[in-house]
């Protein structure tokens, strides 16, 4: 009954006119961007920041969250058209989507893109809905301690999850931090590396970083290279999948978006991985495995689901405990903090209108997306005809504007290309991005929150232990860190005492 | 590829160890009692030591005894990501004192004709309808500061 009710209030906020254009206009960027490689939600969400600046927090937030769900929708047209993924989440689609548009089933596949997230969209808010709730209330006992603890936690489980090396995530996040305490100390208010510019004493600017870091390199890596797409020229016929297509595609889609969903919830997994454990689960329980990366629609279906219920699933950390999870939801976070919203356990109960707002514009969203993917079709395969030499100074531009905006100093701008230079050289020398700006975002609220927690305790260390929950996540977060060590050589006792139980007396 | 990693290495070691000696200047405190510069200092040493970590590691990467194969991709057009870059830094320099909408003209000029050559008319009038439609739409319609520069009104 709550439930419902709580819902229909989130419903008349999220059908109020403004917040309805907001929605519109964070799912339609966000196919566009999903549409078109070389730029991601990343960068155009924070290409968009400080738009928000003039629009009430609930609308922002809609903006924003439409942008990230919106091109896991339009990144897999790219990948079925083209053969290259509009967005990093949508690899996998290219298995087995582009190869369904050669013989002639484009329609089909990405009508079940279209389908399968829509499905998974709208699940995964029905998750947010019964999940968020008990978990913030869960979540109110957190002291500074737990807190801290628990992003100790989530630090090391992104570091254990990085894609590439984890002695380089581990040095990244250092770096991160380190780049989260130039500025003012939240405690005592000293400057710190400030060379005594204005420009340092808020610290550097989570925005001309992310920029510079996502949006600026991937244009200078998308220059450098002269491959020209070509886009897949076929008559897109028959959207609507049939009957047998849905036999074989309403399995993986379920089990896609359970997957994507809770997969989505923990720290360091995003959007991405989802898919390709999806991708191989499907492959793995189907009768024909032969068929996979041939056009099988199980392919697209599955992974399809999963990066659109990740995208749900991850929101929760963000919303109940006020943690990013992944980079978008860092710059989520940020866009409720410059809005003067703390989210987090409180969120709920303080801000109602935002939660269950935001919560309902993601059912309408993927309401939009649906007529927006499936009907219009034709004008996002017209737009990836433009030439990137067209499209690359004006993504530039908006980034000048972007950075300028928020702090009317040219320096900002400065600030981003060198950041831009360094997310270029990361790229090139297999350093993920990611881990340096989460530890940058949450390393303000981790230095709080020992801190305060050092104080509560006048000192004691123990603090950390003696608290049953701090306690659990601090243990957590060590067996997670020394896990791959201690791992192989568990499995050796473990082997050596099979070994002498076998051997003959 | 084994030199790169070495120079990466070393370069978030050096990184970590101008931190380390511009923590030391700033009140430390002690464990019980963190003071501004604690976690600086701590997390500088972090950084110095994966920094070490990464250069011994790279260092122990094999030294490929031949030249390694070509890449079987396109060739890289490195030239533009430089002239690009080039061009944005002293775009940020100059969209003070030109103000937004010359400097963004000069630009994007610029990137038509030397990044991604075009005839350079279609160049030039490209660039004059992308500057002019910024300005009306970010500085007037949107409100956003942009800078002036010295003819007043954009």
């Amino acid at each position: 009954m709550d439930l419902a009710q709580n819902l229909l209030f989130g419903l008349q906020v999220a059908l109020q006119p403004m917040h309805l254009f907001a929605c519109f206009i964070g799912v339609f960027v966000g196919t566009l961007v999903g549409v078109l490689p070389g730029i991601g939600p990343v960068a155009t969400m924070s290409l968009l920041f400080p738009v928000t600046y003039a629009m009430s927090p609930t609308g922002s937030i809609i903006m924003m969250a439409g942008i990230y769900y919106g091109a896991m929708y339009g990144g897999s047209t790219t990948s079925i058209l083209v053969n290259i993924p509009g967005e990093a989440a949508s690899v996998v689609t290219c298995l087995d989507g582009y190869q369904m548009a050669r013989k002639g089933r484009a329609g089909p596949a990405l009508g079940i893109a279209a389908f399968g997230s829509f499905i998974a969209g709208t699940l995964s808010v029905l998750g947010i809905m019964l999940l968020a709730p008990p978990l913030a209330r869960f979540a109110l006992d957190f002291g500074p301690p737990e807190i801290f603890t628990l992003l100790l936690l989530g630090f090391t489980m992104i570091a254990y999850l990085s894609s590439g090396s984890k002695l380089k995530a581990i040095a990244l996040a250092f770096l991160g931090f380190f780049l989260g305490t130039i500025g003012l100390d939240p405690i005592t208010a000293t400057a710190r590396f400030t060379f005594g510019t204005v420009t340092l004493t808020d610290g550097v600017g989570l925005v001309p970083m992310i920029m510079g870091l996502f949006g600026i390199s991937e244009v200078l890596l998308n220059i450098e290279e002269s491959t020209k797409q070509e886009v897949f020229e076929t008559r897109i016929s028959g959207l609507l999948p049939t009957r047998e297509d849905w036999k074989q595609s309403i399995g993986p889609i379920g089990r896609g978006s359970v997957l994507g969903f809770f997969l989505g919830i923990l720290p360091g997994i995003g959007a991405i991985i989802p898919t390709f454990i999806s991708y191989a689960l499907e492959k793995r329980i189907s009768r024909h495995p032969e068929r996979f990366g041939t056009g099988t629609i199980e392919g697209v279906a599955g992974p399809e689901a999963a990066n659109n219920a990740a995208t749900g699933g991850s929101m929760i950390p963000l919303l109940t405990l006020g943690i990013a999870p992944n980079v978008v939801m860092a710059v989520l976070l940020g866009a409720f903090l410059v809005h003067g919203v703390q989210p987090g356990p409180l969120m709920i109960k303080e801000h109602p209108e935002i939660f269950w707002g935001v919560v309902a514009s993601m059912y309408v969203g993927n309401a939009m997306l649906l007529v927006l993917n499936l009907p219009l079709i034709g004008i996002w395969v017209q737009l990836l005809k433009v030439p990137y030499g067209v499209l690359f100074p004006l993504i530039l531009l908006f980034c000048v504007i972007g950075v300028y905006d928020v702090s009317g100093n040219s320096w900002d701008v400065v600030i981003m290309l060198v950041f831009g230079v360094v997310g270029y050289l990361m790229k090139k020398l297999d350093y993920e991005p990611a881990p340096l700006v989460l530890a940058y975002v949450l390393g303000r609220l981790a230095e709080e929150s020992i801190r305060q927690s050092l104080l509560l305790a006048r000192g004691n260390l123990m603090v950390f232990l003696s608290r049953p929950l701090a306690g659990t996540f601090l243990v957590a977060a060590i067996l997670v860190a020394l896990g791959p060590a201690l791992l192989p050589a568990f499995r050796r006792v473990v082997g050596l005492a099979k070994s002498g139980g076998d051997s003959p007396r | 590829m084994r030199s790169r990693e070495i120079g990466a290495a070393t370069f978030l070691a050096l990184v970590g160890l101008v931190a380390l000696v511009a923590s030391t200047r700033l009140p430390v405190g002690t464990v019980h009692q963190p003071g501004p510069g604690f976690f600086p200092l701590a997390l500088a040493a972090g950084l110095l030591l994966c920094g070490g970590a990464l250069v011994v590691r790279a260092l122990r990467l094999e030294v490929p005894v031949a030249a390694p194969p070509a890449s079987a991709g396109p060739p890289l057009r490195r030239g533009r990501a430089v002239a690009t870059l080039v061009a944005l830094f002293v775009y940020a320099f100059a969209i003070e004192a030109l103000g937004f909408t010359v400097s963004t003209f000069l630009l994007l000029t610029f990137l038509f004709l030397v990044v991604e050559p075009m005839r350079w008319w279609i160049a030039v009038g490209s660039s004059a309808f992308t500057a002019g439609a910024s300005h009306v739409v970010f500085k007037v319609w949107l409100g956003v500061q942009l800078p002036v520069g010295p003819w007043g009104w954009f």
